[in-house]
């Protein structure tokens, strides 16, 4: 029987519905908590990844007018 | 055994939709703010008539007492009455411009604008109030962006999850729905500093606008086309115009609508190889190029356009606006209306698979449409391949998954009812003598809160039509779960034990 997977459940049904900070399911050195919530938090800041994606977009654009020019081209001519 | 919703349950999606009414309340103040500035009065008061609805409604059942935290059941049943009532209180406005018959006629339009769909049966749109047409685009972009994001970013917090994915936004972008929300937030506010600058730009400087009238159609422009929303300051549309260059802005800005927020973080992290092998991206790059070529084939056998410019020009854009769902349009619905053969099997087939799941956009979703197609291979590669061989059942979208029976199901059966929706819509468009060319593409475009029109959207429509239409764009938009859960508990309340 393993050890560890015992003791989880028996945490589980004895804690029921307590907090996972109460079960001892997270971290206990002083300001861990905040540190990973930090790191949750941490959005891509909008530098030039935007730039990227708007450049990406109208790139797009482009193709497909091109694409659409050469169709346009090619049934004219049959 | 249905168990009948306690009153507690009653409760807890009181609470939550006078919650998502706290938040309109707050977004409400700047169509005030606008009216107030530009000194149109008569508006300013139906604006402030209508944050004191929303304010009143969203303090009283905000103030209902609960002891259980949201869940998934009350999220999808909060979700689908929140999409219900929200336009009903953001008519107001437009009930009392003076430019609709009646309020099925607002309702209409309010549940169009929500919904990113972008039909219209207002009378005398050139001559509508600015205040009043900055509250259509901005029910739009709020629409596009969802309500839940709009309201987790005002009020709702964490109960946001359970919200969100009643909304038909399954993934998060990031590992909390508070910075998924955000993100979306971002992603937009970046897009709209840019495509207002490009767009004002061209119309200062090619249109001749003023620098005023410049920005403000900048906005309205910029509002319709990210939302995928398709609303317009004039009837004309973007044919008002006439300018390629504004077009080719305005295409770009679609296409980042309907690209999804998960492609948008790929692309801001620089992940390119990861958003090319994407199924959902391949999907749709495939359906687009496809149809595309179909389309402007089609026109070409037709004859309508002479030039290759202008055959190439107007193929294009209007087919962008019926693959992205947005429904701007370059040339009148009588000449739309003209476009048969296979420019209509082209232009129908983009406008019912729509764009990509999680943007703004509507239709069946590249994912559902590539997941489909990869059951219907592997199940081909079952039949040739020897008894008992291994076929590899996995598939690419941010990650490798395995492709079990539980996802294969549900993108094959939300891709029916879609199907079904479309049909039910082309159905009593014939039954009131509609040609079935015509009523498949407006309910089509209804379904797929595309917004495109061949004519029979107009304040003359039949009223069982219009509520037909309106039906449509609700589901499509909520892609049905949240309205099953709706059935489901008015249901459970009558029958429940």
């Amino acid at each position: 029987m393993g050890g560890i997977g015992f003791e989880r459940r028996q945490i589980t049904a004895e804690a029921g519905a307590k907090p996972r900070r109460q079960r001892g399911a997270l971290p206990t050195r002083p300001g861990m908590a905040r540190k990973n919530a930090r790191g949750r938090r941490r959005l891509p800041s909008p530098g030039s990844g935007a730039l990227v994606v708007v450049c990406v977009e109208f790139a797009l654009v482009a193709a497909v007018a091109v694409l659409a020019l050469a169709v346009a081209v090619v049934v004219s001519v049959f | 055994m249905l168990t009948r919703p306690s009153s507690d349950d009653l409760r807890i999606i009181g609470q939550f939709t006078g919650r998502i009414f706290l938040a309109f309340a707050g977004v409400s103040v700047l169509p005030l703010v606008a009216a107030i500035g530009v000194g149109e009065w008569a508006p300013g008061g139906s604006f402030l008539l209508m944050l004191g609805v929303f304010a009143i409604l969203g303090a009283a059942l905000t103030r209902l007492p609960t002891s259980r935290p949201l869940d998934i059941r009350h999220g999808v049943v909060v979700v689908a009455l929140g999409w219900l009532l929200v336009p009903a209180v953001a008519a107001i406005p437009l009930a009392l411009s003076g430019h609709f018959s009646d309020f099925i006629d607002v309702y209409f339009d309010a549940v169009s604008g929500l919904t990113t769909t972008g039909l219209s049966v207002l009378q005398d749109l050139d001559h509508l109030a600015l205040s009043l047409n900055l509250w259509r685009h901005l029910l739009q972009f709020l629409g596009g962006l969802g309500i839940v994001v709009v309201a987790v970013w005002l009020s709702v917090g964490g109960a946001g999850l359970a919200l969100s994915r009643s909304e038909g936004r399954e993934d998060k972008i990031l590992p909390s729905i508070s910075s998924t929300s955000r993100f979306i937030w971002r992603v937009s506010l970046v897009h709209m500093a840019v495509g207002v600058a490009v767009l004002f730009g061209v119309s200062f400087v090619f249109l001749g606008f003023t620098s005023g009238r410049s920005l403000f159609h900048a906005l309205m422009i910029f509002f319709a086309a990210f939302s995928t929303g398709g609303f317009s300051v004039q009837s004309t549309s973007l044919g008002y115009y006439h300018s390629p260059i504004l077009e080719a802005a305005a295409g770009g800005i679609m296409l980042a609508g309907t690209m999804s927020f998960q492609l948008h973080f790929a692309l801001w992290r620089r992940r390119f190889r990861e958003a090319v092998r994407n199924l959902e991206t391949r999907s749709f790059l495939t359906t687009f190029v496809t149809l595309l070529v179909v389309t402007m084939v089609g026109l070409a056998t037709l004859g309508t356009y002479h030039g290759i410019l202008g055959h190439a020009r107007q193929g294009l854009f209007q087919f962008l606006s019926a693959h992205t769902t947005t429904g701007f349009s370059t040339v009148p619905s009588s000449e739309l209306a003209g476009w048969t053969g296979l420019a209509f099997a082209g232009m129908v087939t983009a406008m019912a698979l729509g764009g990509m799941a999680a943007s703004t956009a509507g239709g069946v979703k590249a994912l559902r449409v590539g997941l489909t197609a990869k059951v219907l291979k592997n199940e081909s590669k079952r039949v040739m391949m020897p008894p008992g061989s291994v076929i590899p059942i996995g598939y690419f979208q941010d990650g490798h998954r395995r492709m079990t029976v539980e996802v294969a199901h549900a993108a094959m059966f939300i891709t029916l009812l879609y199907l079904g929706l479309y049909l039910v819509g082309t159905g009593v468009g014939i039954a009131y003598g509609y040609s079935l060319q015509d009523a498949l593409f407006e309910s089509v475009s209804a379904g797929g809160t595309v917004g495109l029109s061949v004519g029979i959207t107009d304040p003359s429509m039949p009223v069982v039509l219009q509520i037909v239409y309106m039906c449509e764009m609700w589901l499509g938009r909520l892609e049905f779960l949240a309205f099953f859960a709706l059935i489901g508990t008015l249901w459970s309340a009558v029958r429940g034990r």
